[in-house]
């Protein structure tokens, strides 16, 4: 991909900054920034089947100020902000919503009619069996009526029996959806939204380090995990582990011996590499890897 | 409009069935081969999450909870309440039920609360916009969603389950403190959010802990009733620890805001109560404000004060000691047969410190213009109606005023003083007012003829003098009070300090302190009755006074024992660390925001007791300063862990900041 094309409307990312943070509220966003732009994240929200765990999150996808800063140098995504969020509904954006409710709930009064139906379709030679089997006790007391009856037993009949004992879906018993993203987001107006990062020197070299690590094809997250400002995938984390741990630091030559031990020990305990990355003095990002090797002789 | 956002019925009827059970996850690689096999193991992945993240959030109508996002409150009120989240969540309200935003947002993102903003059910990207204030407030939703994914309940830090070191001592924190009816005031809020949710967070705090204090002083003693009758009551000290009131209603869950200094100053002052002593607390009420000081601003309607330790402390106290048995002096007046009436008595009784009983109710007239003061007459006899007493109020700046009384003990009025007219002791005592330049002599003006033909100025010279001493100043009478010696009333109740009564070992002895058991009380006169044997053998020298070796020979037994003799109280750490308190700036105080109750741990609105953990959310990802760590750590006087919450990009890492105790290491001294 050519990092100097500008790409189409359709491969821009709405980018929503509040609160000076960005994220994404959109599937389809999310997918365009993992597969396409290979910026990953870090969800945030409840995953819809399954709200109480904290193991697989769900929307919203809050990324990186970092991932921010990249995606709007390189054209990726537009900042904007919608001021009508936090202002009450316009009449238009109220009466639409009660239309669609409106709509959701016939719509799930047909809906229920058509399962039914589906299940009635389903059990109807049950229901048959169980009318016949009904039919044949009562016919020793009265066999004229009953071979009527006998005769009416169809699975047409059956049916429409039960089709006709089918009640309206109840107003309670309605399903009623809840929104991630603001549904009425199109007819809101956006607005281009300021962003500042990086400021402070540090926020400048990690920013400097993480565009760097990008532009060699690699995928990086969060590294507070592990002690450390970035991690460094080989590939989509979906299917690949981490592989470095990057920490930024201003100097070199002024770490302290102990935080590198520690450091190194935490990337060895962990099955990665520890990589110092820093400006040199033209402004280009240098690394030196650390690993932690057991004295072979003791 | 597009309508492609909305879920259409029959997708939402179809998703009730769907699976709700959460996918397992392939393992993953080390190394990347960039093989067509891995490319299509990413993109099948990516998909299967796209189309979890893709399902809509939905449920059934008559489950969903229903609320109305307050913009000028900041809070979400209840209409429709559904489900268990109420049980600690919320708070009740002048309004109603109502949710903090941040609890109404977890609900919303959880899929079991809707909030209508203008009549239109807010989307959970709405909400957040709308009832997260900054990025900070961010931070602490993100901590609170962490907290209560995981089962624990987590609500505002509650400022009144914070205890001092004497509140747990005497163990009012093991009993409701909760009032009925204290419910945050949202109703016509017309200001800001923020400066609305402040105020009602301070009043609240203050209402609440006033509250306690205010149970804590009905502890100590029955209150006198409502200030409008004030009344001073004689009531036994008790340490008595019964839960006072009713059934209580949702306790507040107010956020801790800084202290101010009057809060400070009133806790400091609280610290002090435990030096009361004396058998006789009075409760007294203020006074109505017309008749207070100009500028005196009284802190309570009730104080507590000891009568004993009052009249010791006074330098206005005249009284002979023998003279706190009322009793005993009214029968000597009697025999002695000097009536105090206006024909007999040239001596002028007055200006003894004498203690109002219960009020009466015969009065006289003059009762009736100032129905504050209260008499008590000697019943069946009106000659002994010049009994009388003087009312002693006691405000925040111990001033102590006197009534004003003529020699036939009637109460000039309010008419006949004047306004401005002082009594000839308060004249006497503003002489130590420096705010007197020269004191304002007794306005015998505003006498009318009758009484000022009664009025003797040699008597009132005499009276004067008898109440000043060598330096000038107004006190005691000499040879009332010896102050080289212990008062009569402070050794009254100590047997053994008596010198003619002999010491029963076998009675009960009365302890200063509260214990919990016999066990603890059998322990502890043990411990008394070795002191006193130290006291008085052959090393006496060592055991008496105020300093005394560590270690006692009854420690003797064991290494542990002496060790624990010689170490350093956790008090004595605590209170230096004091110093550091106050040489850490107060805007540095980490704030606690939340107060977390494990899932495993029973809560209950109504008696919540004390949290798991407390929780402070720090700002901008910075981690807190060893200052900031044991200002925190000895804030509070209980074993509460204190957490801290560090938000890194959405990620909340949670770190415990309580100082731990290391063992001793005896084995190494054996």
């Amino acid at each position: 991909m050519d990092p100097q094309a500008v790409p189409e409307d359709e491969h821009q990312i709405n980018l929503v900054i509040a609160h000076d943070q960005g994220h994404l509220w959109n599937v389809r966003d999310v997918k365009l920034a993992w597969t396409k732009y290979r910026i990953v994240g870090y969800l945030v929200g409840a995953l819809p089947r399954h709200p109480h765990q904290s193991t697989m999150m769900g929307l919203p996808l809050k990324l990186l100020p970092e991932e921010v800063t990249l995606l709007l140098e390189k054209g990726f995504a537009k900042p904007i902000t919608y001021q009508e969020m936090a202002e009450l509904p316009s009449s238009n954006i109220l009466d639409t919503f009660k239309d669609l409710r409106e709509k959701c709930y016939h719509e799930q009064i047909v809906a229920a009619v058509q399962q039914r139906k589906q299940e009635i379709e389903t059990f109807v030679d049950t229901i048959l069996e169980g009318k016949a089997k009904k039919i044949e006790k009562r016919k020793k007391a009265n066999s004229a009526v009953v071979e009527k009856e006998k005769n009416e037993l169809t699975r047409e009949n059956v049916i429409r029996e039960e089709m006709r004992k089918i009640q309206k879906l109840p107003e309670h018993y309605q399903v009623i959806e809840i929104f991630t993203e603001n549904p009425f987001i199109d007819n809101l107006r956006p607005v281009a939204a300021d962003w500042t990062f990086p400021t402070s020197k540090m926020d400048k070299l990690r920013y400097a380090v993480f565009k760097d690590v990008w532009e060699h094809d690699q995928y990086l997250t969060a590294g507070v995990k592990f002690g450390g400002d970035f991690l460094v995938y080989p590939g989509d984390p979906h299917l690949f582990h981490a592989t470095f741990i990057i920490k930024c630091v201003e100097d070199m030559e002024c770490v302290n011996n102990n935080d590198l031990v520690s450091w190194s020990r935490i990337a060895t305990a962990t099955k990665k590499t520890l990589v110092l990355a820093t400006l040199d003095q033209y402004g280009k990002v240098s690394y030196q890897s650390f690993k932690f090797i057991e004295d072979e002789f003791s | 409009m597009d309508s492609s956002l909305f879920t259409s019925g029959e997708e939402l009827l179809n998703a009730r069935g769907r699976d709700q059970t959460l996918p397992v996850v392939g393992e993953k690689l080390t190394e990347a081969s960039g093989s067509w096999l891995e490319k299509q193991q990413v993109e099948a992945r990516i998909e299967e999450h796209r189309r979890l993240l893709a399902e809509p959030k939905f449920v059934r109508r008559d489950q969903l909870a229903t609320g109305e996002w307050l913009k000028e409150s900041g809070m979400v009120r209840v209409l429709h309440e559904t489900g268990k989240f109420w049980q600690y969540m919320g708070a009740e309200t002048d309004i109603g039920k109502c949710l903090y935003p941040e609890e109404a947002l977890y609900l919303i993102d959880t899929g079991e609360l809707e909030v209508s903003y203008g009549d239109v059910a807010l989307s959970l990207q709405q909400a957040q916009t709308v009832m997260l204030q900054d990025a900070h407030h961010v931070d602490q939703y993100l901590v609170y969603a962490h907290l209560s994914r995981t089962g624990c309940k987590v609500v505002r830090h509650q400022t009144h389950l914070v205890y001092t070191r004497y509140e747990t001592q005497i163990g009012i924190d093991r009993h409701q403190v909760s009032k009925k009816g204290v419910k945050l005031k949202l109703k016509g809020k017309n200001k800001s959010n923020e400066a609305q949710r402040n105020k009602g967070k301070i009043n609240t705090k203050n209402e609440a802990l006033d509250e306690v204090m205010k149970e804590f002083y009905d502890i100590l003693g029955p209150s006198t009733g409502s200030s409008s009758t004030p009344h001073a009551t004689d009531t036994k000290k008790e340490n008595s620890n019964k839960a006072k009131g009713d059934s209580k209603t949702v306790k507040e869950h107010i956020p801790e805001e800084e202290f101010t200094p009057y809060e400070k100053k009133r806790r400091e002052l609280l610290d002090m109560l435990p030096t009361m002593q004396g058998e006789k607390i009075m409760s007294v009420s203020v006074e109505p404000k017309q008749f207070l000081p100009k500028n005196s601003i009284p802190i309570k309607p009730i104080y507590q004060i000891s009568l004993e330790a009052l009249n010791y402390y006074s330098l206005y106290d005249t009284t002979p000691q023998n003279v706190y048995n009322r009793r005993e002096k009214y029968d000597n007046w009697n025999r002695k047969g000097e009536p105090w009436c206006k024909e007999g008595n040239k001596k002028y009784q007055d200006n003894r410190a004498h203690w109002t009983g219960a009020c009466e109710s015969d009065c006289t007239d003059w009762r009736k213009e100032n129905a504050q003061f209260s008499v008590q007459w000697n019943k069946g006899c009106e000659r002994d109606r010049e009994k009388r007493r003087y009312r002693v109020r006691w405000d925040n700046n111990r001033d102590v005023k006197r009534r004003q009384y003529n020699r036939d003990g009637w109460m000039y009025g309010r008419e006949q003083r004047g306004e401005d007219n002082l009594g000839w002791r308060e004249q006497h005592w503003r002489h130590h007012d420096d705010r007197c330049a020269q004191p304002s002599h007794f306005n015998r003006q505003a006498l009318d003829d009758e009484h000022r033909r009664d009025y003797d100025d040699n008597e009132h010279e005499r009276i004067l003098n008898q109440h000043t001493n060598e330096r000038g100043l107004d006190g005691p009478e000499e040879g009332t009070i010896d102050y080289t010696k212990k008062p009569e009333w402070k050794t009254r109740r100590r047997r053994w300090q008596r010198k003619d009564v002999p010491f029963y070992p076998s009675c009960i002895v009365r302890l200063n302190r509260k214990v919990n058991s016999w066990k603890e009380y059998k322990r502890i006169v043990k411990e008394m009755s070795a002191d006193k044997l130290l006291a008085d053998g052959p090393g006496q020298t060592l055991w008496r006074g105020p300093t005394t070796p560590l270690i006692r020979p009854a420690m003797a037994t064991s290494i542990q024992s002496v060790l624990s003799g010689c170490s350093m109280k956790n008090e004595s750490i605590a209170s230096s660390s004091m110093f550091n308190k106050e040489k850490l700036p107060q805007d540095m105080h980490l704030t606690i925001h939340y107060d977390v109750y494990l899932a495993t741990v029973p809560y209950k609105k109504t008696d919540p007791g004390l949290p798991s953990k407390r929780i402070t959310v720090m700002r901008d990802r910075n981690m807190p300063t060893p200052g900031q760590i044991l200002e925190v750590s000895t804030r509070f006087h209980d074993d509460v862990p204190i957490v801290g919450a560090v938000v890194v990009n959405g990620e909340v890492r949670l770190y415990t900041l309580t100082s731990l105790t290391l063992p001793q290491p005896i084995d190494s001294l054996r």
